[in-house]
């Protein structure tokens, strides 16, 4: 085994032996989809606390200068055990990334650490009521003022905005003009500044994750643009990269899978091969999910492999919900790990291919890609 | 005229009283539904129903499944009115209901000249409204064998439950010295596996009601929400989907209607059931994916209808026989019955497997 080898068997024993105390400590309760609904301020702050968070950043902005090996082997231990890392995963994800790439000095100084501690949560407001396959369309609009910019309009699905310190939004800095693509920025907005109102919407699952988000005049200083303004498209694709050839898009129903296969109700022939079908598709999945981690690090194009991992992967997901349901006829109210996580994934699996880009909007990406 | 009465009857509910639906029980839309006789259509008048036919009900309940109406028609008039009005029994005004064959079995205790009854049951849809609730016991002196009691909920505690889409699927809890209660006769009382196989068509029956509105909903919406400029009705892409929808909504309801007018005529016909609620289980969970699929996030939320309906097929697809139970007990009569038995059954011949 080489050092690298053997810092990652280590590196997941001493996951698995957290979760295993965090388990029997009661500290939460496996569930699917933990990494969208498991939302734990707590836990997050204890995964900051091992070094787990911010991982592969750089040591002067409090990350662990680890590799994006090690960061995925924790990622995956965590989603595999259904562990709660809602509240932290847009910013180890997305945020902390996109402000290495293009942040300020002082942005990284400022906000870095809070984030790989678990201390600072950020929600991504993409999305608009008429904006969704067509982010380009955002009509969220920011206009100079003596200090920074004015910001208005009214982002929705914007998850845990209510319970996050920052919205990373999309907006329009300047008339589109003939490039749909120009004239957009991103910028971080304090969720408790005046004029942003939040309001939780329910979903079908009955809990109330994701969030409508009003922006009424929001003064936002000019040094909380992230990248150039005008170049928000730009991070924005970035960011998707990393958003969409994640674990998290072929382990949501992880804690249903391996519930089924050890629970106490052996599968019948039919479910056997099923079960086999799947977790082969699994496996090469996680295989091409690391390819693309290795491309993102080395900062190679991987718009297509990404859209590819999440096309592939939230299909399969769905089909691991139906393999459970025809193997254990669900009761109505019956109890148990397996009953009660058969239902949340159900519940939740219309999600899986709509979020962080429709599926047919990514078979789009894969075909032009191909040079289709 | 009965299909447009009820429709207009749910429609005016529907559009003051949704969030009942989510709920799963609304006293005051059953009270309107019975006042005009329609929860007891195709039982005899002779035994307290409306009268009307199987054809009549099948109106009735897809309309109510087109509005997610949170009401026990199909246990009040297609199960329990049927079976106690074909026993010779009154039947009596208020929701009825049926408790699912697969509910754990109570026992039955000898008592005197009666019997009590000892035990739980569970999944029972709607106990905590019902009149009246016919359970599945051991037939006594008859090992084996099974016949349903009738039992009033006022003897037993409920615990209340739900299936994913909110509807009342409760436990009743008998107390442990049991409730009396008295079998149905048997002769031409219900046999419990045309029990069964009622339950299996109104649900698929409720489903298609509902794959309608799910069709509907969803063509409605591809044709208003626009994104690149234009209605995402002119995406190859969604178009591929929506009719892929209707395909398998049609193609639930042909068979269904089919189960109708065969059970009308004959109603021991046994497969043409199984073949309308397993092609009903399709149909749901092609509507439940594209139904979301193409209504985007919008659909996801409570505050749109589409989730009414999309919760009920995932929870009906499996209730009253999955769509895999079925197919596995089709099939098994079919490969029993050889390539004659197989097209006589198709062709609506005579239906040779089921004499197996
Ligand atoms: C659980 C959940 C969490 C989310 N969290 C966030 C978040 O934190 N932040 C955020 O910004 N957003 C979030 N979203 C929003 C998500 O990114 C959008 O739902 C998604 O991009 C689709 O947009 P839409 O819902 O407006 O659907 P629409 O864009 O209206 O699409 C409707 C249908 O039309 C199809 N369609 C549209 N255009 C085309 C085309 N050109 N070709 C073919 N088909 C097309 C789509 O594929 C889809 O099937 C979340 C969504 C969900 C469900």
């Amino acid at each position: 085994m080489t050092t690298a080898e053997s810092t990652i068997v280590a590196l997941r024993a001493e996951v698995r032996r957290f979760l295993a105390e965090e388990l029997a400590a009661g500290s939460f309760r496996p569930s699917c989809d933990s990494w969208v609904r498991g939302h734990s301020p707590d836990f997050s702050r204890k995964l900051g606390d091992r070094g787990w968070l911010g991982m592969t950043w750089p040591r002067a902005y409090g990350g662990g200068a680890r590799s994006a090996r090690e960061r995925f082997t924790v990622l995956e231990e965590l989603l595999a055990a259904g562990a709660p890392v809602a509240a932290h995963w847009i910013a180890d994800r997305q945020t902390g990334p996109l402000l290495l790439r293009v942040g300020t000095e002082r942005q990284k100084r400022t906000l870095l650490p809070g984030l790989a501690r678990g201390r600072l949560f950020v929600a991504a407001g993409m999305s608009e009521p008429d904006s969704g396959s067509d982010l380009a369309s955002v009509r969220t609009r920011a206009v100079r003022t003596a200090t920074g910019w004015r910001v208005s309009g009214r982002k929705v699905w914007t998850s845990h905005a209510h319970k996050s310190h920052y919205l990373l939004a999309l907006v329009r800095t300047a008339p589109s003009g003939g490039d749909r693509h120009a004239g957009l920025s991103q910028m971080l907005i304090e969720l408790d500044s005046p004029g942003v109102h939040v309001r939780p919407i329910e979903v079908m699952t009955g809990e109330a994750h994701f969030t409508e988000v009003t922006l009424d005049d929001v003064d936002v200083p000019a040094d909380m643009v992230v990248g150039a303004v005008g170049d928000g498209w730009r991070g924005v694709m970035s960011e998707l990269a990393h958003e969409r050839s994640g674990p998290e898009r072929y382990l949501s129903t992880f804690p249903l899978f391996a519930e089924l296969v050890s629970g106490p109700s052996a599968p019948g022939a039919t479910a056997l091969a099923d079960i086999g079908s799947a977790a082969a598709r699994l496996w090469a999945l996680r295989a091409l999910s690391l390819r693309v981690q290795d491309l993102l690090e080395r900062r190679s194009p991987t718009d297509t492999a990404a859209a590819l991992v999440k096309d592939l992967g939230t299909r399969l997901e769905g089909e691991i919900v139906d393999i459970a349901r025809r193997a254990c006829r669900p009761g109505p109210a019956g109890g148990g790990p397996l009953p009660t996580l058969l239902r949340e994934a159900q519940l939740a699996a219309p999600s899986f291919t709509l979020r962080g880009g429709t599926n047919e909007i990514l078979r789009g990406v894969v075909a032009r890609g191909l040079g289709a | 005229m009965l299909r447009s009465t009820v429709s207009a009857m749910l429609e005016a509910w529907a559009g003051s009283a949704r969030d009942e639906a989510a709920q799963g029980w609304s006293a005051g839309l059953w009270r309107l539904l019975e006042e005009s006789g329609l929860t007891l259509v195709s039982v005899p008048e002779s035994a307290g129903g409306s009268g009307g036919d199987l054809r009549d009900l099948a109106t009735v309940v897809q309309a109510c499944g087109y509005r997610a109406a949170p009401v026990p028609l199909v246990e009040t008039a297609l199960l329990a009115g049927w079976g106690l009005a074909s026993a010779g029994i009154a039947v009596p005004p208020g929701p009825l209901t049926v408790a699912p064959p697969a509910a754990v079995s109570p026992a039955l205790v000898p008592d005197g000249p009666g019997q009590r009854l000892v035990g739980r049951v569970c999944g029972v849809p709607w106990a905590r409204a019902a009149r009246r609730i016919l359970v599945l016991a051991a037939a006594p002196g008859q090992p084996g064998r099974t016949v349903h009691m009738v039992i009033d909920p006022h003897d037993c505690e409920i615990e209340p439950g739900t299936n994913l889409a909110g509807e009342p699927r409760d436990t009743l809890v008998l107390p442990p010295r049991g409730v009396y209660c008295r079998p149905l006769p048997a002769g031409d009382g219900p046999d419990p596996s045309r029990m069964t196989l009622r339950g299996a068509l109104g649900r698929a029956l409720l489903m298609v009601g509902s794959l309608h509105r799910v069709l509907d909903l969803t063509v409605r919406y591809a044709g208003e929400r626009e994104q690149f400029g234009r209605p995402i009705s002119r995406f190859q892409a969604v178009q591929q989907q929506i009719a892929a929808l209707a395909g398998a909504v049609e193609q639930a309801r042909a068979i269904t209607d089919l189960a109708v007018e065969t059970l009308q005529q004959d109603d021991r016909a046994v497969e043409v059931v199984m073949a309308a609620k397993i092609c009903a289980g399709h149909a749901a969970s092609v509507a439940i994916a594209v139904g979301h699929q193409v209504h985007g996030a919008i659909g996801f939320t409570t505050e749109h209808e589409l989730h009414l309906h999309t919760r009920r097929l995932m929870s009906w697809r499996d209730e009253d026989g999955s769509e895999s139970e079925w197919a596995a007990e089709l099939g098994a009569r079919i490969a029993g019955a050889g390539p004659d038995g197989l097209w006589d059954l198709l062709t609506g011949g005579t239906s040779p497997v089921a004499a197996r």
